[in-house]
């Protein structure tokens, strides 16, 4: 274990302690404003109530495009880590060439804005038959998810040892074990990261959806639709649930994780 | 696509490809080698072909779409299938696009480089100095994303409005007399949601670089005498390129292409590129002319990026 | 590599087809002088594209439950995104057409005309609204069935300003910077123009444009950002960060009330910028004469000030202004009640931007594109 003084200890503490403060903040926010007693979006509200977490229950729309959503950031969280998985391990052995290239071209879909994608998405579903369903959904956003899981694990994957690979071949074990007992577990922060990160951007989308979804609509759609009859604190109930589910998740995902090459 | 079984770099180069040490002391037939050469390429090239094959379906095609679309004459609310240069001809050359697309440019390259250095020392710390709380640490930076977008600005407002809370500290503290409107509809207040936003996708790649480098490696430099910031500049930053790039990647693109923050939190001269392809794509219905700024826009990104990491590796051989 | 070569030409001619394809659509009337028939809506689903209450689903439940049919709502809050979904053939019903998208959207072939002579409560609308020719084709055909309607008044906070100006003008002064906001839309520049007493406004020649693009350049250095839409504006201003919303609507004031705050609403002089919302078919509906038969329904007079209230906005049915609830209640009517003529639109439902193609001499719809372009980026 590294020895180093207190003092810088201290010093990174406090780095971290800001950097979080940093990224909270808006969130302890969003909670604080989901208890205002009256339709306020801001924290000039004196009273306090459940109101609109009662109303969200309540809701048989919201709470069955809750589920369908939570089945959409899943499913594109489980695709597109093991595209991103599959394809990084396929790249990490190509010359430096090739590899500049497999590791630029998946980018192109963030930079491309999302009216124009689904625009695109939709003309080709409609071109080939496939209808609206939550699945012509998930396939859209594996591709907005794709390209995260991708360069992280090619990131994770750079200075991989693959001679402990080669190792454990030589030993006999087969391919499917390697993968399963060495790789795998190597890789499960960034994999897990990486998935979280594929889960947030599916459950936040809202463009994709509304072209590829149909009836079978999701969180945003149902929420930012329903914008022009007023905001309230009910989007702040839902964003707080969807914080606290996400925490147990990444609790889960932080026992998981076996970190650090020996 | 041919390739050669590379030995993976930072692994002695041995002139079979092997592990040093292992020549000469068995009898290891040179087919068996050959074949596992070819096994190895097969394999990779099927790995590589699911999502390939997934991405040229999903995203090719409907970039192909648009691509058409492009090439379009917009008449009067509508398109026609002819052909034409005209929009590519506006996209590059239309004075105002210009403005907006420097205006984009300078705050992604100011966010991006805060970013990467930001998640540069929050990932080294989490990984060389405070190693015990790392994992959570490190996942609970993931979590900040979630809680919905539209709710997350509208918090920014009540941080940073005129009788918010950041306004409330700084009169309390006297640091001004009365609140800043600078902190709201302005770059600045897109530049913090950004950087809110992007710290996390900055963190996730750098982190999971800095895996493969123990801290037994940085031990052992500074065992040998090295300063830690000696250590730092040789060992860790030329491991972690990948992760580097990839973070400085995903925020430059990320906010080039963003349009939600600047229409929320910007101010009117503070509109991005990306709200300009959506006024030409809805308000004037002219999809040939949105394409076409669309497109132009990924690939001057692309070559930028290129560019940019072309010369990072020119100036750190 | 050549098989390869060949999938793509196959692809992208198959493409082109169906991008094509989905642009046409069907532009024929609806049906004949026959009577409504609202049998056709046997078991149907109509699916609903727009603004979240404009299908009248919570005010037509008596219909619904006769034809056993439903209404399934997608809602939207922007018209690019609703436009496209048309435009790449999705299947539509029903959908709101806002009076200032109108012209567009039956340029692109959104909507589909309808046979008003078959709506039972047709010649009971108002003329401001019915006979307004910002809903109809160049060959009189009507694209849409007005259901709801608002003013265009500025929101202010009294708390703040009790006696805000009156004069879109007054606020290119230096007293007001950050003082407002308003819409990310060229239509700001109608209401400098009547103020600066061109009459023909919007259709300006390019001397007097001229003017009203310098003037609109002061206007938006001086103003403290956009709003994206109504609600953004009610928050902006409950919250104090601003007094005055130029984009305004009525119902502001009923939404800032439920957060605990009140505000008022003026007009600037001579303009009244309002507009209305309607009901259209779009092209690509696969049941016309249902939607046509559920449109019937909505304008009968209990019906839609149902619906109106329901909307915060003003009924469209001269039949249903006694009927609408308290809330409602805030409309001046005069306005809607006067026959109106092309020429009088101007006042009362003003299309705040000129046509696509104009007189030589005016400016028309992509001059006035292309310098709100230029305002925004500070040129």
């Amino acid at each position: 274990m590294l020895r180093r003084w207190s003092g810088r200890k201290v010093g990174a503490g406090v780095y971290v302690a800001l950097v979080l403060i940093f990224l909270f903040a808006p969130l302890v926010v969003v909670v604080l404003i989901s208890f205002n007693a009256t339709s306020n979006m801001n924290l000039q509200v004196s009273g306090f109530s459940f109101r609109w977490y009662r109303q969200i229950a309540g809701d048989p729309l919201v709470v069955a495009a809750f589920g369908r959503t939570a089945l959409a950031a899943v499913a594109t969280a489980l695709v597109s880590g093991v595209l991103g998985l599959t394809g990084a391990l396929g790249a990490v052995r190509l010359t430096p060439r090739w590899r500049t290239a497999v590791f630029t071209i998946p980018l192109v879909p963030l930079a491309f804005p999302a009216l124009l994608f689904a625009v695109g998405l939709a003309t080709f579903y409609h071109a080939i038959g496939i209808g609206f369903s939550i699945w012509a959904t998930i396939a859209g956003h594996v591709i907005l998810a794709l390209p995260f899981v991708f360069l992280v694990l090619g990131a994770a994957l750079e200075r991989f040892r693959f001679s402990l690979l080669d190792a454990a071949r030589d030993l006999g074990a087969g391919s499917f074990t390697i993968f399963r007992t060495i790789t795998l577990p190597l890789l499960r922060p960034a994999i897990l990261g990486a998935m979280l990160l594929s889960m947030a951007i599916s459950v936040d989308e809202f463009v994709i959806a509304f072209f590829t979804a149909g009836s079978q609509q999701t969180l945003p759609l149902v929420l930012y639709g329903r914008i022009n009859l007023g905001v309230n604190p009910g989007l702040n109930a839902i964003g707080s649930v969807l914080l606290v589910l996400t925490m147990a998740l990444a609790f889960m995902a932080a026992r998981v994780s076996v970190l650090e090459v020996p | 696509m041919t390739q050669q079984a590379q030995p993976v770099a930072g692994e002695a180069a041995t002139p079979e490809g092997g592990r040093p040490g292992r020549q000469g002391s068995e009898a290891r037939p040179p087919r068996r080698r050959t074949s596992n050469a070819r096994r190895r390429r097969v394999g990779t090239t099927l790995l590589l072909a699911t999502p390939a094959a997934y991405f040229v379906i999903l995203f090719v095609v409907p970039l192909a779409v648009l691509v058409v679309y492009s090439f379009f004459t917009y008449q009067n609310f509508n398109f026609i299938p002819k052909f034409t240069w005209a929009n590519y001809v506006q996209a590059l050359t239309d004075p105002a696009l210009r403005v907006f697309y420097f205006r984009t440019l300078r705050i992604a390259l100011g966010v991006s480089v805060a970013v990467v250095v930001v998640s540069y020392f929050f990932s080294h710390i989490l990984m060389y100095v405070l190693p015990g709380a790392k994992r959570i640490l490190f996942f609970l930076v993931l979590v900040s994303l979630f809680g919905g977008y539209l709710v997350r600005i509208y918090a920014w407002r009540t941080i940073l409005g005129r009788d918010g809370a950041l306004n409330d500290l700084l009169i309390h503290t006297h640091v001004v007399s009365h609140p800043a409107s600078f902190l709201l509809n302005s770059n600045f207040a897109i530049a913090v949601a950004m950087l809110n936003y992007l710290i996390p996708l900055g963190v996730l790649p750098i982190f999971s670089a800095m895996q493969n480098i123990s801290p037994h490696l940085l031990e052992a430099a500074e065992d040998l005498g090295a300063s830690r910031l000696r250590t730092v500049r040789t060992i860790v930053l030329p491991l972690t390129t990948r992760g580097l790039r990839a973070a400085f990647a995903f925020c430059f693109i990320a906010t080039m292409a963003e349009w939600v923050t600047p229409q929320l939190l910007g101010g009117p001269l503070d509109q991005f590129v990306g709200n300009q392809v959506l006024y030409e794509f809805g308000e004037t219905l002219n999809w040939p002319l949105g394409a076409a700024i669309a497109l132009t826009l990924i690939a001057s990104v692309v070559a930028l990026l290129g560019i940019l990491f072309g010369l990072l590796r020119l100036v750190t051989r | 590599m050549r098989c390869w070569r060949l999938v793509g030409i196959l692809g992208v001619t198959a493409l082109l087809a169906s991008a094509c394809a989905s642009s046409k659509g069907s532009s024929a009337a609806v049906g004949t002088t026959a009577a409504i028939n609202p049998a056709s809506c046997n078991g149907v689903t109509l699916r609903f594209l727009g603004l979240a209450g404009e299908d009248g689903k919570a005010v037509t439940k008596a219909f619904q439950a006769k034809y056993h049919m439903k209404i399934s709502e997608t809602n939207v809050t922007d018209w690019p995104t609703a436009i496209s979904a048309i435009k790449v053939g999705q299947p539509y019903d029903l959908m709101t057409v806002p009076m200032w998208y109108a012209q567009r959207m039956i340029a692109a072939n959104i909507v589909r005309p309808l046979d008003t002579a078959r709506l039972t409560d047709w010649p009971d609308l108002f003329p401001g609204v019915a006979k307004n020719s910002l809903i109809q084709g160049k060959n009189g055909d009507v694209y849409g069935a007005p259901i709801a309607w608002g003013d265009g008044p500025f929101v202010y906070n009294p708390g703040q300003i009790p006696n805000p100006p009156t004069s879109a003008l007054a606020l290119t002064q230096p007293q007001w910077k950050n003082k407002f906001v308003l819409f990310n839309s060229n239509a700001i520049m109608d209401v400098l123009a009547v103020e600066d007493g061109y009459k023909n406004a919007p259709l300006l020649t390019a001397a007097q444009f001229k003017v009203v693009t310098a003037q609109t350049r002061k206007l938006v250095a001086n103003a403290q950002a956009f709003t994206s839409s109504y609600q953004d504006g009610t928050d902006r201003l409950v919250s104090g960060d601003v007094p005055i919303d130029m984009s305004g609507w009525e119902a502001m004031v009923n939404f800032a009330k439920a957060k605990g705050k009140t505000l008022k609403y003026g007009f600037y002089k001579d303009y009244r910028g309002g507009w209305f919302d309607n009901l259209g078919i779009p092209t690509t509906s696969a049941h016309p004469e249902c939607a046509l038969a559920y449109i019937n329904y909505v304008l009968h007079p209990k019906i839609e000030a149902a619906l109106a209230t329901s909307l915060i906005s003003g009924t469209t049915n001269a039949k249903s202004v006694g009927l609408v609830g308290k809330s409602d209640q805030i409309y001046d009517y005069t306005p809607v009640k006067r026959v109106v003529s092309p020429a009088e639109n101007l006042v009362e439902f003003p299309d705040p931007t000129p046509p696509d193609s104009t007189a030589s001499g005016i400016m028309n719809f992509q001059d006035w594109a292309n310098a709100w372009q230029s305002i925004t980026a500070g040129q």
